[in-house]
């Protein structure tokens, strides 16, 4: 069936060549012209180079030919499943807002593979200075099948799964990496003057002034036996000549890493460096750490850490197996030169190092909260709390639930304590089950312990705390570690446990332990990271789009649209622009903390609803949100409902909802939106 | 060259790992899509089962190492045949099927180890399948309910099972230091000396027929 008469290719090609040149009135003479939306498909066992590639019986052969092609936006390159690849996948060309190029599968059977291990260094798929990409539904490997880990002096050479790279390209925009089976990359631990956290399984780097990255989703990606790292996202440019400070303004944005599966990893799991306000959610991480070189002064690991970063959500995810070579082996860290992280809602176990590591210096305002850790620290040096160079100042770390079993296992301990001036921070309602013969040590002035559960030992160096408990918790059923989420829900609390409504109540508190029930704003929360109370939902603004009376201004081209309720689940009433000028609504409501609105959509272009925080209305900030998968509706129309990811900031009194989709005024609708405190 | 023998969703089974599933087998049903040949033995270790869709994983997991290994040996490259092609006395296929048995055995020696002290109670495939299955509907029920959920929102069958495996061998490891008193150091060399030794006293039984009916065209 993939026999095709010579003549009958050439007829072929000679047909799209005239349709090329009579549709875009391309010269006639270039060979390397190809149409936007044009998807091609590639066959490594009956393709051919010299097909069309645009059909599956007329598909491409090599990488050689994709390579040589500039691929136009909206363009697709289809590999077909079964198929293997040796060699660099290296596409040339960039998509466009809205139209990116998308690397993908088709066909049946495992994942096309891209096999790099031929290659003398780098990616086995590579995108440098391009933009707008989807690279999806790959098996990748990159393994030169010869140690290239490096000694303590010499580097070895990088090696990446994927690797896109700025290089002077400025700020690239729009990647999405998605359902890649990336393994056995044996990328450099040491790679000599290049940064060795920046090489692995799936790698993005800029390394100029003006480098970076914008808009990008690495999600759904199972990635084990690489090094360095697992999935690392890098630019390199936070600061503006002093490498002690971090500057928004040079941050890249618009960063999430979710639902991945990171394991057996030489060094870290997920690493973001040099971006404001990315999101790291629901990962797995497992098995950091597995490589060490004797001598090398770069061999800490750890599972899932954000660093010269601003405003990090690290949350809903679990790390597990972390091991320590000669340090670290926590399984999450906030790193240097981070500020405003939020790690809550995490799953910690059996990581040799800890849960935690905080790192001192040029660090500070982290949020440690309601995360549970399970026999971390069993390697017996650091602690389950680890702090390096003193404490970062502003750290606060509160109803956290930590179990601690039998042998020595520190529960907090600090790395150069005195190191550096100590900060301030806060250690409060968490739950210290601690079976361990570990000790506490930290720097003597700077902390505050309050409202907190130490049960079972006991050691001297236990901190005073002047709201201590020291009962038995009563958790349902303690001690397991064992995988699946169920296991948390031993470490609940019974009703009668002395922990539940006794913490201390602390403003801005996330709205949610770990199991997503309520927190009060105005009672006492129970310690530890479960809230054993029943709290009610908090009042709310609810505004069904048939009025202004609710909201409390907006722009001149918003109005009403009463038109096809039936499009729109029944809803008689939303609120629609009447130009695609950019417009807005705006609602005033003290101290609001959530949000659902309820969009519909008719070209599903979510990107262009946006929602901004003010405290007084005049300064905005963009408020970083998630939304459910659209749900068709009728007549071309789908329904989602948007959420902020975290809690509002502390003292939110208005909320601004931003429409600003160019290709459409009335493609976007708010059907309704509750406002909550 | 399809073998006369091979039953039509077997070969499927093997297409889906190996390539795309010719639609003259059976239709197109192209994943695993019986537990009936799924729950096939295919080896036993210490008269503990190893059955096809366990080797089918493992064999999804050794692929690319296969295809590596034929490139930088043979500078192989994917055609029709590929997997059933004489590289010098070697094919792909035997290749891929003697690394996913050893993995296979390696695995199940340590399974049975764990089992022993009690760390898991089912080591059997059909019940790995089974408890794989149930996480994935679990996991599409919680999302639907927006409620916690770590990880993908589908585990891939390798993923998951290797999931478990590292949980089983973490705590396994976390009996032996706090039961001897063992530094994680000598623990670690503990386990892997238990490894070494039930591999080399592991009673192995291939179930030749089915391992020879692993083909593909």
């Amino acid at each position: 069936m993939f026999r095709m008469t010579l003549a009958r290719k050439w007829g072929m090609l000679a047909i799209i060549a005239i349709l090329l040149v009579s549709t875009l009135g391309l010269p006639g003479s270039s060979d390397k012209a190809y149409a936007a939306n044009t998807t091609y498909y590639v066959d490594s066992a009956a393709g051919s180079d010299s097909a069309s590639g645009t059909s599956t019986s007329t598909a491409w052969k090599t990488l050689t030919k994709v390579n040589a092609v500039t691929f136009q936006p909206g363009d697709k390159i289809l590999f077909k499943k079964g198929g293997s690849w040796n060699g660099q996948l290296h596409p040339l060309g960039s998509g466009s807002a809205g139209n990116p190029i998308t690397i993908d599968a088709y066909g049946t059977g495992s994942r096309p593979l891209i096999n790099g291990g031929s290659i003398a260094s780098g990616a086995a798929v590579y995108l440098v200075n391009q933009q707008y990409w989807v690279i999806q539904n790959l098996e990748i490997t990159n393994h030169s099948g010869s140690d290239n880990s490096g000694t303590a002096t010499v580097g070895g050479v990088p090696r990446h799964g994927i690797y896109i790279e700025s290089n002077g390209g400025g700020k690239l925009n729009y990647f999405r990496i998605a359902n890649n089976y990336v393994h056995d990359v044996n990328g450099c631990f040491n790679c000599g003057a290049v940064a060795p956290h920046t090489n692995g399984g799936i790698s993005m780097f800029a390394g100029g002034g003006y480098d970076g990255f914008n808009d990008v989703i690495v999600e759904n990606n199972t990635v084990d036996h690489v090094g360095r790292n697992g999935i690392n996202i890098w630019d390199a440019s936070y600061h503006t000549g002093d490498q002690t400070v971090v500057v928004a303004s040079q941050l890249s944005t618009g960063l999430k890493v979710q639902n991945n599966s990171v394991s057996y990893t030489d060094g870290d799991g997920i690493l973001v460096f040099g971006f404001k306000d990315s999101i790291i959610q629901y990962n797995v991480a497992n098995g950091a750490g597995q490589k060490m070189i004797a001598g090398f002064n770069m061999n800490a690991s750890a599972g899932i850490w954000p660093t010269r970063s601003i405003g990090t959500i690290v949350q809903y995810n679990e790390a597990y197996g972390t091991r320590t070579t000669d340090t670290d082996g926590q399984g999450f860290d906030i790193d240097l030169g981070h500020y405003g992280a939020i790690l809550q809602h995490n799953y910690s176990h059996d990581n040799e190092g800890g849960f935690i590591l905080l790192m001192g210096p040029y660090t500070n305002t982290s949020t440690i909260r309601y995360n549970l850790s399970v026999n971390d620290a069993y390697g017996g040096e650091k602690g389950v709390f680890t702090f390096s160079w003193g404490v970062p100042e502003g750290t606060n770390i509160y109803n956290n639930t930590i179990y601690i079993g039998s042998g020595l296992k520190n529960p907090i301990y600090c790395d150069g304590c005195d190191a550096s001036t100590p900060g301030n921070w806060s250690f409060k309602n968490n739950v210290i089950y601690n079976m361990g013969s570990g000790t506490y040590s930290y720097p003597s002035v700077g902390a505050t312990f309050d409202y907190n559960l130490f049960y079972g030992n006991h050691p001297a160096s236990e901190p005073a705390d002047a709201h201590k408990l020291t009962s038995n918790p009563l958790f349902v059923s303690a001690g397991s570690s064992a995988p699946g989420l169920s296991t948390a829900d031993g470490y609940k609390l019974a009703s009668a446990s002395p922990a539940a409504g006794s913490g201390l109540l602390i403003a801005g508190n996330g709205g949610k332990d770990y199991f997503g029930d309520i927190l009060s704003n105005t009672a006492a929360p129970s310690r530890g990271f479960h809230e054993a109370g029943t709290f009610t939902a908090p009042t709310q603004l609810i505004d069904e789009a048939s009025d202004w009376s609710v909201s409390s201004s907006h722009s001149t081209n918003m109005e009403f649209d009463t038109t096809n309720p039936a499009y729109f689940n029944g809803d008689a009433s939303r609120i629609k622009r009447s130009s695609t000028a950019t417009g807005y609504v705006i609602y005033n409501y003290a101290d609001m903390l959530q949000f659902t609105a309820s969009i519909y959509e008719f070209n599903i272009n979510l990107t262009k609803v946006k929602f901004y925080s003010s405290p007084n209305g005049t300064t905005w900030t963009l408020v970083s949100s998630s939304n459910t998968t659209p749900v068709a509706t009728a007549a071309g129309w789908a329904a989602t409902q948007y959420t902020p990811i975290a809690n509002l900031p502390v003292g939110t009194n208005y909320l601004k909802v931003e429409f600003s989709d160019t290709t459409s005024a009335w493609g976007t609708q708010l059907g309704r939106i509750v406002i909550s405190k | 060259m399809i073998k006369k023998r091979l039953g039509v969703i077997f070969a499927c089974l093997l297409a889906a790992i190996l390539g795309g599933c010719a639609v003259h087998h059976d239709g197109g049903k192209e994943s695993i899509a019986s537990n009936v040949h799924a729950d096939e033995i295919v080896a036993k270790v210490n008269g503990e089962p190893i059955r096809l869709g366990e080797l089918a994983l493992l064999m999804a997991r050794k692929r690319s190492e296969t295809i590596r290994y034929f490139f930088d040996t043979y500078q192989a490259e994917d055609s029709a045949e590929y997997w059933t092609t004489d590289y010098e006395g070697e094919r792909p296929i035997d290749w891929l099927k003697a690394a996913a048995l050893e993995e296979a055995v390696r695995i199940k020696v340590q399974q049975i180890i764990a089992k022993d002290e009690g760390i898991v109670e089912r080591i059997d495939y059909t019940a790995f399948r089974e408890d794989w299955q149930k996480e994935n509907e679990r996991r599409l029920k919680a999302a639907e309910k927006k409620e916690l959920l770590y990880g993908p929102l589908q585990y891939e069958e390798n993923t998951y099972y290797d999931y478990l495996f590292s949980n089983m061998v973490l705590q396994y490891k976390e009996m032996l230091r706090e039961r001897d008193g063992l530094s994680v150091a000598e623990g670690e060399r503990r386990y892997e000396e238990q490894v070494t030794k039930g591999l080399g006293s592991a009673a192995k039984a291939t179930e030749w027929e089915v391992y020879n009916r692993i083909e593909t065209q």
